[in-house]
């Protein structure tokens, strides 16, 4: 037995060892196709990295606000989720050796290439890994010790985001410098720059705020997922609340960070095009251009769900029936919304509809397929999810103290908070009424197009202050009430609309376009909570929440939801890289293997579907170990 | 009325109502067009499944919305006594099975229908064009030089020769490059009118005359999501190469843009494009300025 294992091991190296010393520019793993290999290694590096990543933001935020309100049960929880990073980092850490030997065996010559650029910030980024490494687990194992030092104990915690933000920006140096090479010599296409040229590529700051962005949305959702099944699971009443309630805090980080990640999206999406606009183009209009659209699925999804999500939670919130007959008309414009920001501009036609249509596009349809349409949409949901949060704020609550009587801090608050959105929106304003044409190649007669955009800034910035003035005078619901509709009318039908006549006359301009909708949205946004956040301070409350009163659907939500985000990271992660179609450095380094074409994208969605559900049954595995431990200390 | 039957009448006045009735008309009315335009196929799939999402998130939003809903079929489920009950019972419970097989059958049995085609609109240029430039966008000082030599010579000619129209005589070089360019850009205009306009139309709106004779209408420059949101290496590569250079995921069979290079110089094709964005009255995406 033992002889004839070793007769195989001996066969085994004697295949496989034939012509390791040939010197080769590609590999393949065991006769499988080298670039899938290191897909879904990257893949799963990248989902266990995301992880790794964004729980800790949500653990020191976490306990931070526990000792912000003194609740035990926030420590509870951030401790909860640190043991769990404790287990998942070794995984991360043990993926990204894999990688790098998939790489190195895998790809020869595009690592020499690399090596040849970025060898000195390997060992840079060894060093801040070993201090990843000591500084999670000191701030793991003195949780204890440091209970009432908590000051030590958050600043090891802020430390530890901090290294992992920076062995993040490393890395996504790498993958950047691939896409948009810098400090390249154009005539001899070699590299002439220093380390710090080739680390500060054009995508890099871009990316680097997506995923900072990204990583905090995933970390909500993985507590989420977390939170779900052990409420599923859970024996007793008590734990059941805590769960509940911890599901509740993890969806609700992920949507606030999601708010944001469009915008993080857009601005990587111009520098795409500024670096290359036909990269950019591949990327909109060309051979990723549907697999944009199964990514828009996903974003969609997530904004639906977690209103959902938060409309179930209302069940569980004394006196927020009143607030029932809302839903449907949320869900009517999220809906509505989702169809438009779904629909291609070039829809998949059968010869018979393409004749009867006189053309590819459909006559009306064609218009919700264009970046206007887009813009309004994605505007609109996003002030749904935020109206639906505001009517789940003020589910229980009954008797309001004036808005008067909350003393001056109050006042002073609001009035920095609400200053701070009316002064951006008015410095941009300015910059609008003021922008040369020619900073966007357009003739000079084309300053007519920027003016109404400049009126609707300002309009958004004298809302905020009417809305205000209604505040100071303890009428702030209705204050808010005129700001949001304002926003809605400005963000969604003004500019959306007036951004068809901007795309087919001054097309340039529809970027400052959608700038303005954004920034009226967030100062909308932030106007609004403020006020929210005084107006309901100290009041009367019909009842505290039923945390644990949830059904069981809702919880199968969240695990959705983790799954949909896990989905739309892999979907978003094929197209970024994919995106370098048959380069490895992009324009500098070409891909001659034989796996340098595009990959359709249902063997795309196989591939990201497989790293998924490997991903998830690591996770559960390392989750289930991390258990074992705890179960026997209550012994 | 109770609850379910209100879903029920809403998802089919939305299906079919609208969808079926009240959008083709609007749309046909709206763009003044002789057939009916409803939505294609593959939108009217999303949108019911999208809408089929929605109500369902809808019922199970609230716990007493799930209650409602279900009542109606509690009730109609439970074991009748009256004959008339009974019998709807049968009916309604043999009906959703061979609902269920109709479809099935429907699907998956052979008919005669052209396949649903995905068109990507700007398929991936060959590398080899990228970072191309209109030569003629910007010409050197010495061909401005040369022009403005040559158009001194017809000034005189035109002086002394009655019939001629008068020549204006740039007076410097930077003069001379923009009436260079305008030169060059009506001498692109007349070969676009020579070779281009009979499918994409002297306004460059994708209607010359012998478009009605393609499937895939020729492309309207005019319309924001063509030759303007495109570099001018990427049209240049489309008029050099044409439908049959598209990569196998742009359906080049369909497409009867001709291959261009055969017959005209290079210098022609960049000076039908300078000709082709002036008649649309677009320029070509221009590079993002980085920040
Ligand atoms: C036989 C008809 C026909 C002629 C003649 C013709 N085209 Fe086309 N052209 C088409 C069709 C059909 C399409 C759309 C399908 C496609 O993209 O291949 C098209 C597409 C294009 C596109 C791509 C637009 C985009 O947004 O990607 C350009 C550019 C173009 N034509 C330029 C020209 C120029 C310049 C000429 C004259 C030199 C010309 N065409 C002559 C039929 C024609």
């Amino acid at each position: 037995m033992f002889l004839s294992g070793i007769v195989f091991l001996g066969g085994v190296f004697s295949v496989f060892g034939a012509g390791a010393q040939e010197i080769v520019d590609y590999r393949t793993f065991f006769g499988f196709d080298p670039r899938t290999t290191v897909w879904i290694i990257a893949e799963l590096h990248l989902m266990f990295g995301a992880f790794v990543l964004g729980v800790p933001m949500f653990a020191v935020t976490v306990e931070y606000v526990g000792v912000l309100t003194g609740e035990e049960r926030y420590d509870r929880l951030a401790k909860d989720f640190t043991r769990l990073l404790s287990a998942s980092f070794a995984l991360t850490a043990a993926l990204g050796g894999l990688l790098t030997f998939a790489l190195f065996t895998l790809y020869p010559k595009v690592m020499t290439f690399m090596s040849g650029i970025f060898h000195e910030s390997f060992y840079i980024y060894a060093f801040f890994f070993f201090g990843e490494t000591f500084v999670l687990y000191f701030y793991y194992y003195s949780w204890d010790r440091l209970k009432n030092r908590k000051g030590i104990h958050i600043s090891a915690g802020i430390l530890l985001n901090l290294i992992g933000l920076i062995i993040m920006g490393i890395s996504n140096s790498w993958a950047t410098y691939m896409m948009s090479p810098s400090g390249i010599d154009p005539e001899t296409m070699k590299f002439t720059g220093t380390l710090m040229d080739a680390i500060w590529n054009p995508l890099w700051n871009p990316l680097n705020l997506h995923r900072i962005l990204g990583n905090a949305v995933f970390g909500g959702y993985v507590a989420g997922a977390y939170a779900a099944v052990k409420f599923l699971t859970a024996q007793t009443e008590e734990d059941r609340a805590h769960y509940d309630w911890m599901g509740y805090v993890g969806n609700f980080i992920a949507i606030v960070s999601l708010l944001f990640l469009p915008f993080a999206g857009y601005y990587l999406g111009r520098e795409v095009y500024s670096f290359s606009p036909v990269m950019g183009n591949n990327m909109m209009g060309g051979a990723f251009s549907w697999t944009f659209i199964i990514q828009a699925i996903g974003i969609g999804s997530l904004l639906i769900l977690g209103n959902f999500y938060l409309w179930m939670g209302m069940g569980r919130i004394p006196g927020a029936e009143r607030y029932q007959g809302f839903i449907k008309f949320i869900l009517f414009i999220l809906t509505l919304s989702f169809a438009i920001w779904l629909t291609p501009h070039n829809l998949p036609l059968s010869s018979g509809e393409q004749l009867r249509m006189g053309g590819q596009y459909h006559p009306t349809l064609k218009f919700f397929g264009l970046m206007p349409a887009k813009n309004a949409v994605i505007n609109f949901m996003i002030l749904g999810t935020f109206f639906s949060f505001l009517l789940y704020r003020r589910g229980n609550i009954s008797k309001t103290i004036p808005f008067s009587q909350q003393g001056g801090g109050a006042k002073f608050w609001t009035l920095i908070f609400t200053g701070l959105a009316f002064a951006s929106i008015l410095w941009y304003g300015e910059y609008l009424w003021n922008l040369d044409p020619k900073e966007l190649d357009l003739p000079p007669e084309k300053v007519e197009f920027f003016s109404l955009a400049a009126w609707c800034l300002i309009g958004q910035a004298f809302f905020i202050a009417v809305a205000v003035a209604f505040t100071f005078k303890d009428q702030g619901k209705i204050g808010q009430a005129i700001l949001f509709t304002y926003t809605v009318i400005n963000t969604v039908f003004i500019l959306g609309i007036y951004g068809f006549v901007v795309m087919a006359e001054a097309s340039p301009f529809l970027r400052n376009i959608a700038v303005a909708q954004w920034l009226s949205m967030l100062s909308c946004i932030i106007a609004v909570l403020t006020i929210d956040i005084f107006i309901f301070r100290k009041a009367e409350h019909m009842g505290a929440i039923r945390w644990g009163k949830m059904s069981a659907v809702s919880q199968y939500v969240l695990l959705t939801l983790f799954i949909v985000s896990l989905l739309t990271m892999g979907i978003m992660g094929f197209i970024r890289s994919g995106l370098r179609e048959n380069w490895h450095v992009y324009g500098v380094l070409e891909d001659t293997s034989d796996w340098a074409f595009t990959p359709t994208n249902l063997y795309a969605a196989k591939v990201i579907a497989f790293c998924a559900l490997t991903f998830i049954l690591m996770m559960t595995v390392a989750f289930w170990l991390s258990e074992l431990g705890e179960k026997k200390k209550v012994k | 009325m109770n609850f379910f039957w209100k879903i029920v009448l809403f998802f089919v006045a939305i299906r079919y109502g609208f969808f079926e009735v009240v959008f083709p008309r609007v749309s046909q009315w709206a763009v003044n067009s002789p057939d009916l335009l409803p939505a294609p196929a593959a939108a009217m799939s999303m949108y019911t499944w999208l809408m089929m999402v929605a109500i369902a998130i809808y019922i199970l939003s609230s716990e007493e919305r799930i209650a409602d809903f279900m009542t109606p079929i509690h009730q109609f489920l439970k074991p009748q006594t009256a004959a008339a009950k009974k019998g709807m019972q049968i009916v309604v419970l043999a009906a959703i099975p061979l609902f269920g097989g109709w479809s099935y059958f429907d699907v998956n049995s052979p008919k005669m229908v052209s396949p649903t085609a995905v068109r990507i609109q700007h398929p991936t240029m060959p590398g080899s064009f990228e970072g191309m430039k209109n030569p003629l966008r910007d010409p050197t000082e010495e061909q401005v030089e040369e022009f403005i030599a040559e158009q001194k010579e017809l000034a005189e000619e035109a002086a002394e020769d009655e019939e001629m129209e008068p020549v204006t005589v740039p007076n410097n070089i930077e003069d001379g490059r923009i009436a260079l360019v305008s030169k060059w850009t009506e001498e692109g205009a007349a070969l676009y009118a020579v070779n281009c306009r009979p499918c994409h139309g002297m306004q460059a709106d994708g209607v010359g005359p012998m478009a009605v004779g393609w499937r895939l209408q020729p492309a309207n420059f005019r319309d924001p999501g063509t030759i303007a949101t495109i570099v001018e290496e990427y049209a240049f590569w489309r008029v050099s190469k044409g439908g049959p250079g598209l990569p196998s995921a742009s359906t080049p069979w369909d497409s009867a843009m001709p291959i261009w290079d055969l017959d005209l110089s290079e210098n022609e094709r960049w000076k039908i494009l300078l000709g082709e964005y002036f008649l649309a009255g677009v320029g070509p995406r221009q590079t993002e300025k980085l920040e």
